[in-house]
């Protein structure tokens, strides 16, 4: 029998967290990913963030995190590094306004899944998730068998 | 010349003095030419860093607005839809302001008249901008501004000594500390004071931090113009500017004008530079 995922169960593809301080680009990721059939939970800080993962009770509360970098009040990398830290299984997408290579590089060698820069476009976005929830399914299945 | 008073006696005398009041004349208009023309190419040097942090005011309501406009091509719903465009044109507008403030910022100095400047409405106009920094990260702002009387400047030049000093305030922070503000007035003297808990600066370079060209930042990261140029502005409308420092504790710049001086020197049509007073740890100043 294939291997389900929990988490997939209760949304239909699958739940992310959207980190963000803008609500307008929160509201517009919730409704796009909604539509799309995904579960969002949402934060707009790195406390935020931290609070609502730890109070999930599943070793792995979401599939596919979509990340800002940049914040008011927040350090996104060191936010970034405990993601990766705290939840190496979990796929991270950073979604930035700043057009940084070497940010980039050097996130994505910290095992970062992909580096977006603000705006893309629906498709994109959605591209984006959906490999980084099935990396997620593939890694957790991979630690099963 | 010499030659010429002695034979043309004290007519020649008049002539001479008269040429040569001309010849300053004209030396101080060429001087603030090229005073606005330094001001000014400072101030597009330091945009660039502001300009980074323009990507990420504008990129964000952009991704919404973007985001939005995609929603409303699938949505059938009107109230949605309505709901949508309220949004689209709420962000519109903020990247329109945003905009509005970084130009207003940019434009030349030289073209600007001198007006009665609010120091506590500039200094917070300034913060705006600078909170707008990629590296200003979880810099706290306490701000203490009490009515100071008007200052007769160029606004804009005013605003890039604020924005040069708590630019450099927030870098020395590096993300974390306390950015303490205060305005006061006492006797007729306007104070502006801007504290950081950043890095400090070395007691061995203290004196040199007003110097054209001197920086301690990495190359490429600063023209080491900016504080001259702020020492030569504060200078033009007969202030002063000091520097109290600790390595590893932090820095508290504090502008001086002195506004009955300033209102002479208004009132007297006196067009050129003012030599402000040095201070210990202070300005160099002058030209």
């Amino acid at each position: 029998m294939e291997w389900q995922d929990p988490v997939m169960a209760g949304g239909r593809l699958g739940r992310v967290l959207v980190v963000d301080d803008v609500e307008i680009v929160r509201k517009s990721i919730r409704t796009t990913l909604a539509n799309a059939g995904y579960e969002v939970v949402e934060a707009e800080n790195d406390e935020q963030a931290i609070r609502v993962m730890r109070e999930m009770t599943d070793m792995l509360p979401v599939d596919a995190i979509l990340s800002d970098l940049r914040m008011p009040h927040i350090n996104g990398t060191e936010l970034i590094a405990y993601f990766r830290r705290q939840y190496p299984m979990i796929p991270v997408v950073v979604l930035t306004g700043y057009p940084d290579v070497e940010l980039a590089v050097s996130l994505m060698r910290q095992g970062v899944m992909d580096f977006l820069v603000k705006p893309v476009l629906q498709n994109e976005l959605l591209t984006v998730v959906k490999r980084a929830v099935e990396q997620k399914g593939m890694r957790k299945q991979q630690v099963i068998s | 010349m010499h030659a010429q008073v002695k034979s043309n006696g004290r007519n020649g005398r008049c002539t001479c003095q008269k040429s040569a009041e001309e010849a300053l004349r004209e030396s101080e208009k060429r001087f603030r030419q090229l005073q606005d023309r330094l001001i000014q190419a400072e101030k597009l040097a330091s945009l660039g860093t502001l300009v980074s942090g323009m990507a990420h005011e504008i990129n964000n309501p952009i991704q919404g607005i973007m985001g939005m406009a995609e929603l409303v091509l699938d949505e059938r719903d009107p109230v949605a839809i309505r709901e949508y465009t309220r949004d689209i044109i709420e962000y519109s507008r903020h990247i329109a302001a945003v905009v509005r403030d970084f130009a207003c910022y940019a434009r030349s100095n030289s073209h600007e008249d001198e007006v009665d400047v609010d120091l506590c409405e500039r200094l917070a106009e300034a913060v705006k901008m600078v909170r707008r920094c990629p590296h200003f990260g979880k810099v706290e702002v306490v701000t203490q501004f009490q009515p100071v009387p008007r200052l007769r400047a160029r606004r804009v030049e005013i605003d890039q000594v604020f924005v040069n000093l708590l630019s450099n305030a927030v870098q020395a922070m590096d993300g974390r500390g306390r950015l303490e503000l205060a305005t006061f007035s006492k006797g007729g003297t306007m104070t502006v004071r801007i504290s950081d808990t950043g890095c400090g600066i070395q007691k061995a370079l203290i004196h040199r931090i007003f110097d054209p060209f001197f920086t301690t930042k990495d190359p490429g990261k600063g023209t080491g113009l900016g504080l001259s140029i702020v020492c030569q502005i504060v200078n033009k409308y007969c202030g002063t500017i000091g520097i109290e420092s600790e390595e590893g504790k932090g820095s508290t710049f504090t502008v001086q004008f002195h506004a009955e001086k300033r209102r002479e020197e208004a009132h007297d049509g006196v067009a050129g530079p003012c030599y402000g007073r040095r201070e210990a740890g202070a300005c160099a100043g002058g030209r």
